[in-house]
């Protein structure tokens, strides 16, 4: 069975305002977890790297699809010269039909540690107001 | 965080308690708004705090500020040092420990932003309410006994200050000690209130009656004209198997007598323990040696025996004839017509020297027999001169009573007879109410009092 998908994308540079020259983006989840009746194991998935200007586009499977859900991502970088550096460490993907940026994912991390015990969910104001009912456990941010 | 919001996120919604979705801040833990730049202000978002009012040593109180305000990092009390109020963290407690007049509290909720939140609450802790112990007890005093003090404290508990009304009447307090003055007559109630310290207060009231006494040595006999038929004098009786025929007066010219031996009433009646005349409720009476005067007043002591017909005797039989049933144990012989018989009515009556006026039988069925506890009673009439008999109606209604005493007064008994009178019979028979020497008369018109003699 075919289980979820999101596009993640970044873009990397360094503090001198350089593009980084990474060669490699991994992001490895830190448990495994359940969907649609596969099991989700723990390898590193590669991302797609530009080594010229660092950006890195990769399909990676959401947390929140799975069955317990609690599943998180660390990301690891790895450069030219051949050395790596580890990235962020806990990186809770949401489900989304269109891509997201890395700084997405990272402020969804934060902000549904924000607003707990609420549930987050982000999303465009039409697609607020199309809801029905709205779920009293959830806070909805509204993009735009 | 903040630029990423300014630049990707508009609004932020939640469902409230009602299920309306409503608008939302999204503040960090500091309270700074990362939807809009800068710092928002605690909000009082929870219910306001109701005023508090304890007692000292009472339950205490605690309310969590936490839950009164959103954005707070912490939280402060004013006005500070209140004796029992404390503040730990958002914890705001209450222990009456001492009064505390009523106070207005503000509880403020602060973060960074220089405008506090504030919420205000009116503090009142008060003293223990005072309360009543032990009731005052009423006094029955005789003019001339010794001042009467009591002990406050003894009747009611946690009282800072008492008062007593009516003031200037023979009662007063000093502190708190209540003196009762039997210097003069009086026959009233007190009201003494104890108050605490925060001015709550409770209330008790007693009765004082504060007896005449009598002159040395008076009896009915120094009523002038007046025949004093005293049935406690076995020497002025004929008595026979128990059946008094004839009593003769102490003073005066009028004697009772009874010469029909089946009618005749019983030797041992008893009239505040003392031994006297019983009528026994079944036809028993006597008639008067000769006719009353015109207008007369006649006294009487009794006492109603609770086995005896005292309702019929005494208050009629309302289901013969309402408007003709006789309300006091005195009768007319032979046929009067009910014209003559209501205009022959009672002026006024005294039971133990005050007026009464019972507007039914009941009533007046009550005065005369109070508690079955001997009792005067004065009877003024503007045509006595038509009573023949005493104990008896015409035939219908008898008397279930003890008699000791029978004064037939020509005219009205005079303020200072009734005083001495009253104090005599007191002495006697133990007859505890005081009397009242008012002049006020009732008459059948605008008393309402309906006492026929028929």
């Amino acid at each position: 069975m075919p289980i979820s998908q999101t596009t993640i994308t970044g873009s990397v540079k360094t503090p001198a305002n350089r593009e980084a020259k990474i060669t490699g983006v991994t992001f490895q989840l830190s448990d495994l977890d359940y969907e649609a009746g596969e099991i989700i194991v723990a390898n590193p998935i590669a991302a797609t790297v530009d080594p010229e200007n660092g950006d890195f586009s990769v399909a990676l499977w959401p947390n929140d699809a799975g069955m317990d859900g609690n599943t998180r991502y660390a990301m690891t970088f790895a450069f030219s010269d051949g050395s790596s550096l580890p990235g962020l460490k806990s990186v809770y993907i949401r489900a989304s039909d269109t891509p997201k940026t890395m700084e997405d994912v990272a402020f969804e991390t934060k902000a549904a540690a924000a607003v707990a015990p609420y549930e987050l969910r982000v999303l465009t104001q039409a697609e607020y107001e199309a809801l029905s009912p709205k779920a009293p456990t959830t806070a909805y941010l509204i993009r735009g | 965080m903040r630029d990423y919001i300014s630049r990707h996120i508009s609004a932020v919604y939640v469902t409230d308690a009602k299920g309306n979705p409503a608008p939302s801040a999204l503040v960090d833990e500091a309270g700074v708004s990362l939807l809009v730049s800068g710092l928002l202000p605690p909000r009082a978002t929870g219910a306001a705090i109701a005023d508090w009012t304890g007692a000292v040593g009472g339950k205490r109180a605690t309310f969590d500020l936490a839950a009164c305000f959103t954005g707070a990092t912490s939280y402060s009390v004013s006005p500070k040092n209140l004796p029992g109020v404390t503040l730990a963290g958002s914890v705001l407690t209450i222990a009456p420990t001492a009064v505390i007049a009523p106070t207005v509290v503000t509880v403020g909720a602060h973060n960074t932003h220089p405008t506090p939140a504030l919420m205000t609450f009116t503090l009142s802790v008060n003293a223990v309410a005072p309360t009543v112990i032990g009731p005052l007890p009423d006094q029955i005093l005789a003019v001339g006994d010794a001042d009467i003090l009591l002990a406050l404290d003894t009747h009611f508990a946690d009282a800072a200050s008492y008062a007593v009304s009516p003031e200037g009447q023979g009662v007063t307090i000093s502190g708190h000690t209540l003196t009762i003055s039997a210097a003069a007559e009086r026959n009233a109630i007190y009201k003494v209130m104890a108050t605490n310290g925060t001015g709550q207060s409770v209330s008790d009231s007693f009765t004082l009656a504060v007896a005449a006494t009598p002159s040395p040595g008076w009896t009915p006999a120094a009523i002038s004209g007046a025949s004093w038929l005293d049935m406690t004098d076995a020497r002025t009786m004929t008595v026979a198997d128990n059946r008094v025929a004839r009593v003769a007066p102490r003073s005066g010219g009028v004697s009772l007598v009874q010469t029909t031996a089946a009618h005749q009433p019983y030797a041992d009646g008893a009239v505040g323990g003392v031994t006297s005349v019983r009528f026994s409720g079944a036809r028993t009476f006597f008639n008067f040696s000769k006719p009353l005067p015109a207008a007369a007043t006649v006294c009487f002591v009794m006492q109603s025996l609770g086995s005896c017909t005292l309702q019929s005797a005494l208050g009629g039989d309302p289901t013969v004839d309402a408007s003709r049933a006789p309300m006091v144990p005195l009768g007319q012989q032979g046929a009067v017509s009910p014209e003559v018989v209501r205009s022959a009515g009672v002026v006024t009556w005294r039971r133990n020297g005050e007026l009464q006026a019972p507007k039914t039988r009941g009533s007046a069925y009550d005065l005369l027999s109070p508690d079955m506890a001997p009792s005067l009673h004065e009877f003024q009439m503007t045509a006595a001169s038509g009573i023949v008999a005493f104990g008896a109606a015409p035939f219908k209604y008898y008397l279930g009573a003890s008699v000791a005493e029978v004064i037939i007064v020509p005219g009205v008994l005079s303020d200072n007879d009734r005083t001495n009178l009253n104090a005599y019979v007191r002495a006697k028979y133990g007859i505890g109410e005081v009397p009242v020497t008012s002049t006020t008369t009732a008459t059948p018109t605008d008393s309402g009092a309906v006492i026929h003699i028929v």
